[in-house]
């Protein structure tokens, strides 16, 4: 068992991409329940932007001599992660959506 | 919390708690010869770091914190001085309870602990890009 499954991952936005009980539905109406996927991408998108301003913050305090040095390079690895994290998940969904493109009909 | 990140926060902490270490030692190297200045007055005093175990709240990981600044209570020595104005009424002035090479010892031990938190986080910092390089693929 995953950690995934014992925490019961439960975010809203996955929750309506997928429909309620975690697979996909399809309403025949073509009525859709909003944007979810791209909310759950500007979500996550703004968590990283608030860890890179920490990372700024921190090393704007740093250079002027307010926090430890070893504070402010905790910060800046953080930022550092969470950007790569940022930019290969961008990278793989981009694929994904490239994949779909090229699919003949 | 993700673990990989929790050694990151928790090395930092061990970091800091040496940094403050070194800093305490050096003041008492900086301090070896301050005598007081009224005659028979104390000299300064070695000061010592107690160490602390707290929990990261966010992680729920013990780390370390610097729990008090503290005295050495050891007695002063005396030397022979006359014609120094901390001399009491039979010539002898107090000097600092502070020895160079427990200091020096002290000082190594704050660097190695400090060097191997540091490869810690960098060993962590490593294993996250390791992980986040099997996306690129």
């Amino acid at each position: 068992m995953t950690t995934i499954d014992k925490i019961g991952f439960s975010l809203p936005e996955v929750d309506r991409a997928f429909g309620k009980g975690g697979t996909a539905t399809h309403s025949a109406g073509g009525e859709t329940s909003g944007p979810s996927f791209g909310e759950m991408v500007e979500n996550s998108l703004r968590q990283t932007v608030e860890t890179v301003r920490a990372g700024d913050r921190a090393a704007i305090a740093g250079l002027n001599g307010q926090i430890p040095l070893q504070e402010m390079v905790q910060a800046t690895v953080e930022m550092e992660t969470a950007m790569r994290t940022t930019v290969a998940l961008r990278d793989k969904t981009l694929e994904a959506w490239q994949e779909l493109l090229r699919m003949s009909v | 919390m993700d673990e990989l990140s929790a050694i990151g926060k928790i090395a930092g902490s061990a970091m800091r708690a040496q940094s403050v270490r070194m800093r305490v030692t050096s003041e008492n190297m900086a301090n070896v010869d301050t005598t007081g200045t009224a005659p028979g007055a104390d000299p300064y005093r070695r000061k010592t770091v107690d160490f602390a175990e707290a929990v990261d709240r966010a992680s729920g990981a013990p780390i370390v914190t610097v729990d008090r600044i503290g005295t050495d209570p050891s007695n002063f020595e005396k030397r022979y001085d006359p014609s120094h104005p901390a001399a009491d009424e039979a010539g002898y002035v107090k000097v600092p309870n502070v020895n160079a090479m427990v200091e020096l010892a002290n000082m190594r031990e704050a660097m190695r602990s400090f060097e191997a938190n540091l490869n810690m986080m960098d060993s962590g910092r490593r294993m996250r890009s390791q992980l986040l390089d099997l996306l690129k693929r």
